[in-house]
C-alpha cells in the first residue's frame, strides 16, 4: 500500500479509465508503469495487466490451497483475463486439503484486477486477483466458492462454479 | 410556376433526343435534367449556367433543351445562346417572384456527430428517463441480463462519470461478500432499465479514485 503511494505512475490513458492495458508496451510489466505522459500527478491509477507467469492469486475455494502461483495462462500468449484457466503452483496451502503445497493445478480465473469489456458496453473490475483450482475438465476441485463471481463464466462454460458461488456480480 | 410550366416541355423534348441517343443515356439525362431544374429553382441565377456547361456533351445538349423548352436539336446549342438566355432570365426572375422554400441549415461534417449524438439521447430518453448524476451519488442501476427475466439490482456509489454523448458511462462501485467490484455502465444503454438516486454524499472531487484506499465501510450499502 505504501509502496503505492510513494510511485505516483499516471497511465497514459488516464482519460478515460475503461481503456484496458491495451496501451502498455511491455507486457512484463505487470502493476505499475511509469508513466511518458504526465497528464495530472492527482491520478494514482495503476495501470492494471493480464494474470501472467508469476502473478499470485487467492485462492476462493476450500480445495485446501490458499495460494497460487501462476506458470502457464492458457489461450494466450499476453495472459490470462476474467474467465480464463491458468496453470499454477500451489505456494500456500491448508494443513488438510485436497492439494498440498508444491502442487501443479489448473485454475479459472474469477476475479481480475484488470476491467474485462462485456457486450454491451459495460466493464468490470475487481479489487483482487482470485482463482478457484479446477480439474483438466474444467470442474472444480472444492466445494464451496467464496466471494462474488462475474457472469463472464456463463459464457466459457463454468456453470458449476456459478451454482456454487455466494453473488454473481 | 415557372419552372413547372417548363417541366412538360422538357418532357417532349425527351422523346426528340431519344430518336438521336440511345435509350441507355436516358437515365442519365433525366437525372441531369431533374438536377438542372433544383439548380434554377435554388440559386434562380444565371451564375449557375457556367458550371452545367462543363457537363458532358450529350447530356449538355438536352439539358439545355429542357431549359430552354424549345424544341431545338442539340446540334443547334451554339446558335441558340442569345434566345436561351432571355428565357433563362424570364425563368430566374419568376421564380425569385414566387416563394422559396426556406433554405435548409448547412450541415457541416465536424458538427455531425454532435447532432446523431443528440438524435440517440433523445430517442433514449422517451424510453427511459436518466436523472442527472453526479459523482458521490449513492444510485440504484436495474439491469437486464441476458436470457434472464429477472432484473439484476446494483447498488452503489458513483465514483466517475465520463461524458461522451450516447457513451456516457457511470463507475459504480461497490462491496459484496467480502470483495470490492467496480462496474462501468453506459448510462443510455437500453439493458439498463432503471437508475434511481438513493442519496448524495458531500465530495470535493469529481473522480473518486482515493475510495479505493479508503476502508471498505465507504463503499458499503445495504440493498
Amino acid at each position: 500500500m505504501a509502496a503505492r503511494f510513494l510511485s505516483k505512475s499516471s497511465s497514459g490513458c488516464s482519460l478515460l479509465g475503461a481503456l484496458g492495458t491495451t496501451l502498455v508496451g511491455v507486457g512484463s510489466v505487470a502493476r505499475e508503469t511509469t508513466s511518458k505522459l504526465n497528464y495530472s500527478d492527482i491520478f494514482f491509477q495503476q495501470q492494471r495487466t493480464f494474470v501472467q507467469m508469476g502473478t499470485n492469486l487467492k485462492v476462493v475455494d476450500n480445495s485446501g490451497a490458499k495460494r497460487v502461483m501462476c506458470i502457464q495462462a492458457l489461450k494466450s500468449k499476453k495472459g490470462a483475463k476474467l474467465g480464463d484457466i491458468i496453470i499454477g503452483s500451489v505456494k500456500e496451502a491448508q494443513p488438510r486439503g485436497k492439494v498440498k503445497k508444491g502442487d501443479v493445478v489448473y485454475g479459472v480465473v474469477v476475479r481480475a484486477a484488470m476491467q474485462r469489456g462485456r457486450c454491451d458496453g459495460s466493464h468490470v473490475r475487481f479489487d483482487d486477483n482470485a482463482v478457484v483450482v479446477v480439474n483438466k475438465q474444467g470442474e472444480p476441485i472444492g466445494t464451496r466458492v467464496f466471494g462474488p463471481v462475474p457472469h463472464e463464466l456463463r459464457k466459457k462454460k463454468h456453470v458449476k462454479i456459478l451454482a456454487l458461488a455466494e453473488h454473481i456480480a | 410556376m415557372a419552372t413547372s410550366s417548363l417541366l412538360p416541355h422538357s418532357l417532349l423534348s425527351l422523346p426528340t433526343a431519344s430518336s438521336r441517343f440511345p435509350k441507355t443515356s436516358l437515365p442519365i439525362s433525366s437525372i441531369s435534367l431533374s438536377l438542372n431544374q433544383i439548380s434554377i429553382s435554388r440559386s434562380g441565377s444565371v451564375a449557375f449556367q457556367p458550371l452545367v456547361r462543363r457537363g458532358r456533351d450529350s447530356t449538355f445538349g438536352i439539358a439545355r433543351a429542357g431549359e430552354t423548352g424549345k424544341e431545338e436539336t442539340p446540334a443547334e446549342t451554339g446558335g441558340d445562346e442569345g434566345s436561351s438566355e432571355s428565357v433563362e432570365e424570364e425563368s430566374s426572375v419568376a421564380v425569385a417572384v414566387e416563394e422559396k422554400p426556406p433554405k435548409k441549415p448547412i450541415v457541416k461534417l465536424n458538427e455531425i456527430i454532435g447532432i446523431l449524438n443528440k438524435k440517440f439521447i433523445e430517442e433514449a430518453e422517451i424510453i427511459k428517463p436518466v436523472p442527472d448524476i453526479r459523482p458521490g451519488d449513492i444510485v440504484e442501476i436495474k439491469k437486464q441480463k441476458a436470457n434472464r427475466r429477472r432484473l439484476a439490482l446494483y447498488k452503489g456509489i458513483v465514483i466517475s462519470k465520463s461524458s461522451a454523448g450516447v457513451h456516457t458511462t457511470i463507475r459504480i462501485r461497490y462491496m459484496t461478500s467480502g470483495t470490492a467490484v467496480e462496474i462501468v455502465f453506459p448510462v443510455y444503454s437500453p439493458t439498463i432499465k432503471e437508475i434511481k438516486v438513493v442519496s448524495h454524499r458531500d465530495v470535493r472531487r469529481a473522480k473518486l479514485f482515493y475510495l479505493r484506499e479508503k476502508l471498505p465501510r465507504f463503499y458499503t450499502f445495504k440493498k
